[in-house]
C-alpha cells in the first residue's frame, strides 16, 4: 500500500539524516544515497530482487555486499537495516525523502521541467532565476525533459505546482472559449 | 446559402478578445489510486475540505479526506478514464450549483447541468450545495399552512410552512404519491417545488415528471435526479444540491416545498462512499457522521424571520422502510431530526384504504399552530374517533350482538375511514376538505350507506360550488368556519337531496 511506503519512508529518512546531520556528513551521505538511487534506477530488476523471493538469500546478501562497497558507515548500515528488516522497496522512497530534507535544510529545489527542444545555457539560467526568486529558494535544480507534443513555450512542476505555458494548453483554452 | 467569411471571423474575434495570455499557475497532486467513484492523490497540500478538484480529464471531484499523506477524493462523474499517474488541479472553490429561477421547469443532474434536452440553463447566479443552516436568530415560528390536498393529512397531520414532515413507510405504500400529491397542490398559492429524486430508475423520474407536467406543475417545480446507474458522490450531493437551488428561492422571501426522495437511498450512497474511503464503519455499516449528514441537511429547512424576508423551506423527506421496522438505524434517526412523521402502512394500503396513512403513529409536532381554524374545528376529534373505532373493530369481531351506542360508534368510524379515502392526484382545497369533514362530524354522512359515501363526498362537493360558492369563498379566506348556521343548512339541504344508490335502484325499477 502506497501509504504505508510513504510513512516508513519518512521515518527511516528522517532518523538517516538527523544522525548524519549531528555528524556533520550530510553533504557526502547525500552524494552516496544519490549514487545509490542512481544503480537502482538504472537497474530496475534490483529492487524487487532484493525484496522478492526469486533469490535465495546468499544470493542477496552477495547483492547487498556489493551494494555497500565503498559507501560510509551510515549508509552500510542504512542498508544493512533495510535489508534485514525486508524495507528493500522502500529504499528509493526513503532517498527521496531524504532529498526532500536535505533540499529543505540548503534552500535548495527540484524542478522539472517540460520544453519542446533542449534549453541552452542562457534559457537554463534565466529559467533557474525566475524559479529562485518565485520560491524564495537559492539554488535550483533543473529536471529537464523534452516532449514535443506541448509544441511550445514550457511547463514547470515544483513543489506540488503546475506553471503551465505551453502552447498546447493555451491552444485547449482558446478551444473550450470558442465551443462556449 | 453563402458562407459569410468576414462574418464569423468578427464573431471568432470578439470571442478571442476574452482570452487573455497568461502562465496558468495551478497547485496539483498525483492520483495514487481511483476506483468505486473514489481517487487518492498525492500532493494537494492546500486543498480544503469540501473543495472541487479537476481531473486531466475533465472530471471534477470533491476533496473529502485530507490526511497526512494524500487527499481522498470523491469523483462526480464518470471514473473509468481516470488514471493512477494522472494530475488532479485545485479550483480554489467550493462546490457549487447553478440556482435562480431559470432553472424552474428543468430536469438537472446534482450539479445542475440539464437532463431533459431543452437546452442550456441561463443562469449566472451559484450557490455552494453545504450551507450552515440558519440559526436562533433568523428564524420564526411555524404559522402558516402548506397545503398538500390530502384530506388526511391536512386534518390529522398538518403541515405548516417551514417544518421538516418525514414520509416514511415500506415500499409501495405510496410515499412519492403524497409527494408529488402536495406538489401538484401547490398550483397557483405561489410555492416553488423542487423534486429530488436519489437513486431511483430513469423510467421512474421521467414517470414523475410526466405526472408534474400533465398536472401544470412543472412550471413552479424543479427536479434534480440522480439516479440509480449515478455513480455514489452523485446520490450523495443530489439533496445538499436540491437546498441550495431551494435557499435561492427562500432567501428571496418565497415559500419553497422540497422533497427529498428518498433519503435512505442517500444515505446507502453515503455508506458506500464512506467503506470506499476507509472510514470505520458503524451501526449497520452506516458511519459515524451519517446523523450529521441527514440533520445537517434538514435543518436547512426554515421559516425565515420577517427580516430576512420571512421566506420558508418545507422538507418532506422520504425514508423506505424494511417490513415496517421503524426501529431501524436511518428510520430512528430521521425520525428524530424531523417534526413529526407520517407512517404509511402496508396492510392498510392493500386493504384499500389510501393513502395508507396509519393515524395512530402519524404525528405532526408543530403543524397544529398552522392549521386554519375551520380544519382544527372539524377535525379536533378525528384522531381519537378513529382510534377508538380501530380498538372497537378488533373487538367487534367477537360478539355480534353490540348495543346501538356502540353499532353507532362503529357505524360513524367505519364512515370516517371511508371519508378520508381520497384519489390519486386528486388534491383538494381546503374549503373542500373542510365541509366534507364538516359533514361528517355532524352526523351527516351517518345515514348515508358505506357504498355512497365516496359519492356522497363528490357530489356535496359539486353542489356546494355550484350552489354555495360563497361559503367556500368564506371559508378560503377568513379560515374559519361561517358564522350561524349557512354551512348547516347548506349541508342539510343537499343530504336531503342526495339520493342513496337503494332508492335509485328503486325508482328505476317503479318506472
Amino acid at each position: 500500500m502506497s501509504l504505508d511506503k510513504k510513512r516508513v519512508a519518512g521515518r527511516y529518512a528522517r532518523a538517516l539524516f538527523e544522525l548524519v546531520d549531528e555528524d556533520n556528513e550530510l553533504d557526502q551521505t547525500y552524494q552516496e544515497l544519490i549514487a545509490l538511487r542512481q544503480v537502482f534506477e538504472d537497474n530496475e530488476s534490483l529492487e524487487s530482487a532484493l525484496a522478492g523471493v526469486q533469490l535465495s538469500l546468499d544470493e542477496k546478501k552477495a547483492l547487498v555486499q556489493d551494494l555497500q562497497k565503498g559507501a560510509s558507515q551510515p549508509v552500510v548500515n542504512l542498508i544493512q537495516m533495510l535489508f534485514d528488516y525486508g524495507r528493500m522497496d522502500c529504499m528509493v522512497a526513503i532517498i527521496d525523502e531524504f532529498e526532500r530534507r536535505y533540499d529543505a535544510k540548503n534552500k535548495r529545489m527540484h524542478a522539472d521541467v517540460v520544453t519542446t527542444i533542449q534549453l541552452d545555457k542562457q534559457q537554463r539560467d534565466q529559467l533557474k532565476a525566475n524559479l529562485a526568486k518565485r520560491f524564495g529558494a537559492t539554488e535550483v535544480v533543473l529536471n529537464e525533459q523534452v516532449d514535443p507534443e506541448i509544441l511550445g513555450g514550457v511547463i514547470v512542476h515544483a513543489n506540488h505546482k503546475t506553471m503551465d505555458g505551453s502552447l498546447s494548453s493555451k491552444i485547449k483554452q482558446i478551444r473550450r472559449l470558442l465551443v462556449r | 446559402m453563402s458562407i459569410k467569411t468576414e462574418e464569423i471571423s468578427s464573431l471568432i474575434k470578439k470571442q478571442l478578445a476574452n482570452y487573455q495570455d497568461q502562465v496558468s499557475v495551478e497547485e496539483t497532486g498525483t492520483v495514487t489510486y481511483v476506483g468505486d467513484g473514489v481517487a487518492r492523490a498525492d500532493g494537494l497540500e492546500n486543498a480544503m475540505a469540501g473543495e472541487l478538484l479537476e481531473f486531466s480529464n475533465g472530471v471534477y471531484g470533491m476533496a473529502q479526506n485530507l490526511e497526512s499523506n494524500d487527499v481522498g477524493i470523491v469523483i462526480l462523474g464518470d471514473f473509468t478514464g481516470i488514471r493512477e499517474g494522472d494530475t488532479v488541479k485545485r479550483t480554489g472553490r467550493i462546490m457549487e450549483v447553478p440556482v435562480g429561477d431559470a432553472l424552474l421547469g428543468r430536469v438537472v443532474d446534482p450539479l445542475g447541468r440539464p437532463i431533459d434536452g431543452l437546452g442550456e440553463i441561463k443562469t449566472d447566479k451559484t450557490r455552494p450545495i453545504e450551507r450552515k443552516a440558519p440559526g436562533v436568530m433568523e428564524r420564526k415560528s411555524v404559522s402558516e399552512p402548506l397545503q398538500t390536498g390530502i384530506k388526511v393529512i391536512d386534518a390529522l397531520v398538518p403541515i405548516g410552512r417551514g417544518q421538516r414532515e418525514l414520509i416514511i413507510g415500506d415500499r409501495k405504500t405510496g410515499k412519492t404519491a403524497i409527494a408529488l400529491d402536495t406538489i401538484i397542490n401547490q398550483k397557483d398559492k405561489d410555492v416553488i417545488c423542487i423534486y429530488v429524486a436519489i437513486g431511483q430508475k430513469e423510467s421512474t423520474v421521467r414517470a414523475n415528471v410526466e405526472t408534474l407536467r400533465k398536472f401544470g406543475a412543472m412550471d413552479y417545480t424543479i427536479v434534480v435526479s440522480a439516479s440509480a446507474s449515478n455513480p455514489a458522490p452523485m446520490l450523495y450531493i443530489a439533496p445538499y444540491a436540491g437546498a441550495a437551488m431551494g435557499e435561492e428561492f427562500m432567501f428571496g422571501g418565497k415559500d419553497v416545498l422540497i422533497v427529498y426522495d428518498d433519503l435512505s437511498k442517500q444515505a446507502d450512497a453515503y455508506r458506500e462512499l464512506s467503506l470506499i474511503l476507509r472510514r470505520p464503519p458503524g451501526r449497520e455499516a452506516y458511519p459515524g457522521d451519517i446523523f450529521y449528514t441527514h440533520s445537517r441537511l434538514l435543518e436547512r429547512a426554515a421559516r425565515l424571520s420577517d427580516d430576512l424576508g420571512g421566506g420558508s423551506m418545507t422538507a418532506l423527506p422520504i425514508i423506505q422502510t424494511q417490513a415496517g421496522d421503524v426501529s431501524a438505524y436511518i428510520p430512528t434517526n430521521v425520525i428524530s431530526i424531523t417534526d413529526g412523521q407520517i407512517f404509511l402502512d402496508a396492510d392498510e394500503f392493500y386493504a384499500g384504504q389510501r393513502p395508507a396513512i396509519d393515524a395512530g403513529t402519524s404525528v405532526s409536532r408543530v403543524g397544529g399552530d398552522a392549521q386554519i381554524k375551520a380544519m382544527k374545528k372539524v377535525a379536533g376529534t378525528l384522531r381519537l374517533d378513529i382510534a377508538s373505532y380501530n380498538e372497537l373493530a378488533s373487538f367487534a369481531q367477537f360478539g355480534s350482538d353490540l348495543d346501538d351506542a356502540t353499532q353507532a360508534k362503529l357505524a360513524r368510524g367505519q364512515r370516517t375511514m371511508e371519508v378520508l379515502k381520497q384519489g390519486l392526484h386528486q388534491p383538494q382545497s381546503a374549503a373542500q376538505q373542510v365541509v366534507t369533514l364538516f359533514a361528517l362530524s355532524r352526523g351527516f354522512i351517518d345515514k348515508i350507506p358505506l357504498d355512497d359515501v365516496q359519492r356522497y363526498e363528490s357530489e356535496l362537493a359539486a353542489y356546494m360550488h355550484a350552489n354555495h360558492q360563497d361559503l367556500y369563498d368564506d371559508i378560503t379566506k377568513t379560515g374559519k368556519l361561517p358564522e350561524g348556521d349557512s354551512l348547516q343548512n347548506a349541508v342539510a339541504d343537499f343530504s336531503k337531496s342526495f339520493q342513496t344508490s337503494d332508492s335509485q335502484k328503486k325508482a328505476a325499477a317503479n318506472k
